[in-house]
């Protein structure tokens, strides 16, 4: 019991501050080697693209059911794929965190990480949801997938190790964890997408059929009603979707304007805009944003939970110190636990 | 003197001993002892421990393979799923009849006109 309080305490007392992760997530990902931060790209593209050329071929196409099998078969190697790369993209910046070079990708490094990822993420996509539902664990589960994707980087092969690691470091700070969350989640982002949307479909369902004229209000009531769960939900993340709402609007715009090409965007106005594949298209390009801080901020928390026993950060940042003497160059500047 | 520095290496009587081995429990010289995962053990220790490990890992391969296959079919499943729900929802509520539905509801009541 004493000992558990002391834990507690002593887990306080070395608590990070909220503000302080935001800043130096950004600040980590700035310093990042451009070869660090293509990896992410280069993962989740292809998914992207596949998701939303699955999700339209099987809503759109009739026949699509026939190749449903092979379909869901090449998005799964997708998923795996994704979370290969956020994984070695995740890696990438724990080295440059703590300056030391990358452990060689050997082959059989990259295919204990791959099995790693692939026997523990897919339990996402269901645990995901159903914690949101339940609201209490959610951040709890949202950090472990998030740590997990750090931790079991392919110098192990034990599942359990990877798995009992990534949930102890979930449970710590679980304010700073949940602020840190709210800022920089694309689940959050893509919840309130959701229930905005149906919020707008909700206000529109109850305009009454004969006052045609009415229908601006309604429209601006659930505009309005979307806004405020946008904001709510995902705040941060709000803004960075609204930018590419509104970049990917004003583009035909501007190219009609300029060039006086006429883009089926332009053509299409609102109809345009209320369908699921803008609104997905707008999703993934925000996650291509977002997700890269989410990971920075987690790689973070790893670094703070796990030198609180092995005093990592002292010597990541003797040996920042060490490669910047005598050189303007501005190290990464690291929370001493 | 402290006690580490009368003790002698339990290979070579002659040296003094320097570090002393967190497994065993016995004292070393610097050439006996060396740095393996953190810690400092000695040469019979870091082969025991050595062969731990490449049983482990060979266990720990098979248990992850298994759980890696388990974890890709259940990723299908669920994919294959989200594939059959999409198929079975009406195309129009994907576009913008759905959202913007009351553009196509009945037109202005007459006395408007």
């Amino acid at each position: 019991m004493n000992k558990a309080i002391t834990t507690r305490a002593r887990l306080r007392q070395f608590a990070p501050r909220f503000v302080d992760t935001a800043e130096e997530t950004v600040h980590l990902l700035r310093s990042a080697p451009a070869s660090v931060l293509m990896r992410h790209v280069i993962g989740v593209v292809p998914f992207a693209a596949g998701f939303m050329s699955f999700w339209s071929d099987m809503s759109a196409n009739a026949l699509a059911i026939e190749h449903c099998v092979p379909a869901s078969f090449l998005l799964a190697m997708l998923f795996v794929w994704m979370k290969a790369w956020q994984t070695a993209f995740a890696h990438g910046l724990k080295c440059h965190l703590l300056a030391i070079p990358e452990a060689p990708w050997s082959f059989s490094r990259i295919a204990r990480m791959a099995a790693l990822q692939t026997a523990v993420q897919p339990t996402g996509l269901l645990v995901m949801p159903l914690a949101m539902v339940a609201m209490v664990p959610f951040h709890v589960a949202h950090a472990f997938y998030q740590n997990f994707t750090i931790l079991a980087d392919g110098t192990d092969t034990d599942i359990r190790l990877a798995a009992r690691q990534s949930l102890s470091q979930a449970r710590m700070w679980p304010a700073h964890n949940i602020l840190l969350m709210w800022l920089f989640s694309p689940w959050l982002l893509g919840s309130a997408m959701l229930i905005g949307f149906t919020a707008i479909r909700i206000a529109l369902s109850w305009y009454p059929p004969t006052a045609q004229y009415y229908f601006m209000i309604w429209f601006v009531l659930g505009i309005i009603m979307a806004f405020n769960a946008l904001v709510v939900f995902a705040p941060f993340a709000s803004a960075v979707a609204g930018n590419i709402a509104l970049s990917l609007l004003a583009t035909p715009a501007i190219l009609h304007k300029a060039f006086g090409i006429r883009t089926p965007l332009l053509l299409a106005g609102l109809h345009g805009v209320f369908n699921v594949t803008f609104l997905m298209t707008v999703f993934w390009l925000s996650y291509l944003v977002l997700d890269p801080l989410m990971k920075a901020a987690s790689v973070l928390r790893c670094h703070y939970g796990q030198s609180l026993k092995s005093g990592e950060d002292i010597l990541a940042e003797l040996r920042l110190l060490d490669r910047t003497a005598g050189s303007q160059e501005m190290p990464v500047r690291i929370r001493s636990t | 003197m402290t006690e580490i520095e009368v003790l002698k290496c339990l290979n070579h009587p002659e040296r003094e001993a320097v570090a002393r081995c967190p497994s065993c429990l016995r004292f070393f010289c610097r050439e006996c002892i060396t740095e393996y995962s953190g810690k400092v053990l000695c040469s019979s220790c870091l082969r025991k421990a050595h062969d731990a490990q490449t049983r482990l890992s060979a266990r720990s391969w098979l248990s992850c393979g298994t759980a890696a296959a388990a974890g890709f079919m259940m990723l299908w499943l669920i994919f294959y799923s989200v594939g059959r729900i999409l198929a079975s929802i009406p195309q129009q509520t994907h576009g913008d009849t759905f959202w913007l539905s009351v553009n196509h509801s009945p037109p202005i009541s007459s006395e408007h006109e």
